[in-house]
C-alpha cells in the first residue's frame, strides 16, 4: 500500500519561488515538475496566504489578474535554514536506513 | 465542473475574496477543472471560515445562538437547574444509605416517588447530569478544525468562567456516581 504523503505545501511554494518570482499557476506547474506533487488551488493559496502573513513571500505588481510572488529576504533565510535542517534529517535517516 | 467550482467561491469569506479573489479566479481559469480541484477549493473555503475569528476560535455550539456564546455563565446556571433534581435525589439517598441520616430522604420521598418511577421522569433524571455537563462546557470549548496534509486537525481550548467549571465538575461527579451505581447494580 502506498502511504506516501506530499511535502509541506508552504515549503514547496518557497522552493519554487527560490528560482524566481511566479504567479499561482506558474507555482503549480513548477511544483508538479520538481516534486511530482499536484497542489490544489485552495491548498496553494492557503500556503501563499500563510507565507505572506509571515513575511516570507510578498506579492509583486499584478500582471492582468495574475499576481506574481517572490521570496523576501526573511523568506530566503528561512528557506536556507529549513533546507539545512532537512539535509541533517536526510543524513540521519540515510545512515539509519543503511545500518 | 468549472461552473461548479465557480459556485464554490461563494463559500469564501468576502474579506479573503477582496484580497485574493481576482488572482484566485485567474488560477482557477488556468488550472484544470477536476473533481479533485473542486474538493480542494471547497475544503479551503470552509477552512477559511473555521479560522475567521483568530484568537477566539470556532465555537463548537451554535444552537444556543449568541446568548449561549456570549453569556456562558447563563448556560451553566441553566445546567445547574437541570442538574438540581438529580443532585438532590442522589444527595439525600447518600445521606440515608451511606451516612445514615434518613430524615431528608424521607421528607422528599413522597414527592419524588411518582417522578422517579415514571419512565419519562426516570429518563430525564438520568440524562440531566449529562445535559448539564453539555450546557456548562460546550459554550466555553473552542476549537479550530482545519485540514492539513489530508488529515483533519483540530486545536481545542477551554476558556471557562468559574461557574462553568463548578457546574461541569458537579455534573461530571453526579454522572460518574450514577454510572458506577448502575454498573454495580446491574453487572
Amino acid at each position: 500500500m502506498d502511504r506516501r504523503r506530499g511535502a509541506d505545501p508552504s515549503l514547496l511554494v518557497m522552493i519554487s519561488l527560490a528560482a524566481g518570482p511566479k504567479h499561482g499557476h506558474g507555482i503549480l506547474l513548477d511544483v508538479q515538475d520538481f516534486a511530482g506533487q499536484r497542489l490544489g488551488p485552495g491548498t496553494l493559496y492557503g500556503a501563499i496566504e500563510r507565507l505572506e502573513q509571515d513575511g516570507l513571500i510578498e506579492p509583486m505588481p499584478a500582471e492582468h489578474r495574475r499576481t506574481p510572488y517572490r521570496l523576501t529576504q526573511a523568506g530566503a533565510s528561512y528557506l536556507a535554514k529549513r533546507v539545512s535542517e532537512l539535509r541533517h534529517l536526510t543524513h540521519v535517516a540515510t545512515s539509519r536506513v543503511q545500518s | 465542473m468549472r461552473r461548479c467550482i465557480s459556485l464554490l467561491l461563494r463559500l469564501y469569506p468576502r474579506a479573503w475574496m477582496r484580497r485574493y479573489g481576482g488572482e484566485f479566479r485567474q488560477l482557477l481559469d488556468d488550472a484544470p477543472a477536476t473533481p479533485a480541484t473542486a474538493i480542494d477549493v471547497a475544503r479551503h473555503g470552509l477552512s477559511l471560515h473555521a479560522r475567521r475569528a483568530p484568537g477566539t476560535g470556532l465555537h463548537l455550539i451554535t444552537l444556543g445562538g449568541t446568548i449561549m456564546r456570549d453569556h456562558p455563565q447563563r448556560s451553566a446556571v441553566l445546567g445547574a437547574a437541570v442538574l438540581l433534581p438529580t443532585a438532590v435525589l442522589i444527595g439525600v439517598a447518600v445521606l440515608k444509605y451511606v451516612v445514615g441520616v434518613a430524615a431528608p430522604f424521607d421528607a422528599i420521598e413522597p414527592a419524588m416517588t411518582p417522578l422517579v418511577t415514571h419512565p419519562l421522569g426516570e429518563t430525564v433524571l438520568t440524562l440531566a447530569p449529562y445535559l448539564a455537563l453539555v450546557l456548562a462546557l460546550l459554550p466555553v470549548v473552542r476549537g479550530v478544525p482545519r485540514w492539513e496534509h489530508g488529515r483533519l486537525v483540530g486545536t481545542f481550548s477551554l476558556a471557562a468562567p468559574v461557574v462553568n467549571i463548578v457546574i461541569a465538575t458537579l455534573s461530571a461527579a453526579v454522572a460518574l456516581f450514577m454510572a458506577v451505581y448502575w454498573v454495580t447494580e446491574n453487572l
